[in-house]
């Protein structure tokens, strides 16, 4: 074993160091950060209309009305872009689709379950 | 939440759609340290949204990843042959590098098809090593091109059916490949050292009673 050291000293350096990376990692991956399907995630600049409909539920109608697109119109641009394009502040548009989702789904709801039944304002 | 460059890159997802997935995954593959696996998180949770199109995206994240691979390979293989003899030279390690690079080409084309996905931390260098050492390039493809097709298929698909927890994916995923890259790199070293060890032993046992 002092022979190993003495004649490969880099090579047990190196598989000492991908040990303890490996645990690290491992640990973080599965203990420290694995997903938890976090319900009260806020929108985000990044997000597109049709992502806010797919992942909080709310009606194209009425994220397309927040965000002031014709009905119908499917756009692939951020939440961001939307914003600049129509000379909005994008903090605005976030706060009134979160206002929305707020809405939608009240706090004390189990994780990740949708909102039941049809919304309280009959958001057609 | 989300690191700031983390929702740079997501914003850019539906707005480049597959050129972007294109580029990251090939230009990931080359060893280049971008996040190709948020960006096919990404790239699956816009195709549930309906932005992309799945065939789009997953078509782009392959492309991209098998282009990546055999540039890769290709470089290594016209440029890497002197580099490799100087490797292979080195006293000591030389040694024990020559017999974990004839244990890859022994295992090619399970190595090749597990550093796609599994151990994906450590694909580009595996097909810098593939090309190193003039590993058949037909089974470097097709293993390659399966074990991409995986990598993609699970990042893409992970995204599409989660697309509220991409970041959340995203994160545990990195630390998950990272930390299996380290751990393949760790069994291969342990088993060099291994041999090493048992070499040393052997050789002080012939001086003695356990000459086996």
């Amino acid at each position: 074993m002092r022979r190993l050291w003495a004649n490969h000293r880099k090579l047990v350096i190196a598989f000492a160091v991908m040990v303890v990376l490996a645990a690290g990692f491992l640990i973080r991956g599965f203990v420290l950060v694995p997903p938890r399907g976090d319900p009260t995630r806020p929108v985000a600049a990044w997000m597109t209309p049709g992502f806010v409909v797919h992942t909080y539920h709310i009606p194209p109608e009425v994220v397309g009305e927040i965000l002031g697109l014709t009905p119908g119109e499917h756009r692939r641009q951020t939440i961001a872009e939307i914003a600049t394009a129509q000379g909005a502040i994008v903090t605005d548009l976030l706060a009134e689709l979160q206002a929305e989702v707020d809405a939608r789904r009240p706090p004390g709801l189990p994780q990740g379950d949708p909102p039941p039944g049809p919304p309280p304002d009959g958001g057609e | 939440m989300i690191a700031e460059w983390s929702q740079t890159a997501l914003a850019l997802v539906p707005e480049w759609g597959g050129w972007l997935i294109l580029s990251v995954t090939f230009l990931s593959c080359l060893a280049f340290p971008l996040p190709a696996s948020l960006v096919m998180l990404a790239g699956g949770a816009f195709t549930a949204s309906g932005d992309l199109s799945l065939i789009v995206v997953a078509g782009a994240a392959l492309l991209g990843a098998v282009a990546g691979d055999q540039v890769g390979y290709a470089l290594s293989r016209a440029g890497g042959g002197p580099l490799w003899q100087r490797l292979a030279a080195r006293p000591g390690t030389g040694a024990l590098m020559t017999r974990a690079v004839s244990d890859l080409a022994r295992r090619d084309l399970l190595a090749v098809f597990l550093s796609r996905w599994l151990f994906s931390a450590l694909g580009p260098y595996v097909n810098l090593a593939a090309g190193m050492t003039r590993l058949d390039w037909t089974r470097f493809t097709i293993a390659g091109v399966a074990g991409e097709a995986v990598w993609v298929s699970i990042y893409v698909g992970l995204g599409y059916a989660f697309a509220a927890q991409i970041d959340e994916i995203g994160a545990a995923m990195a630390n998950v490949a990272g930390g299996l890259g380290a751990s393949a790199v760790a069994l291969v070293l342990g088993r060099m050292l291994w041999r090493a060890a048992r070499e040393e032993r052997d050789d002080s046992g012939t001086k003695g009673e356990d000459g086996a």
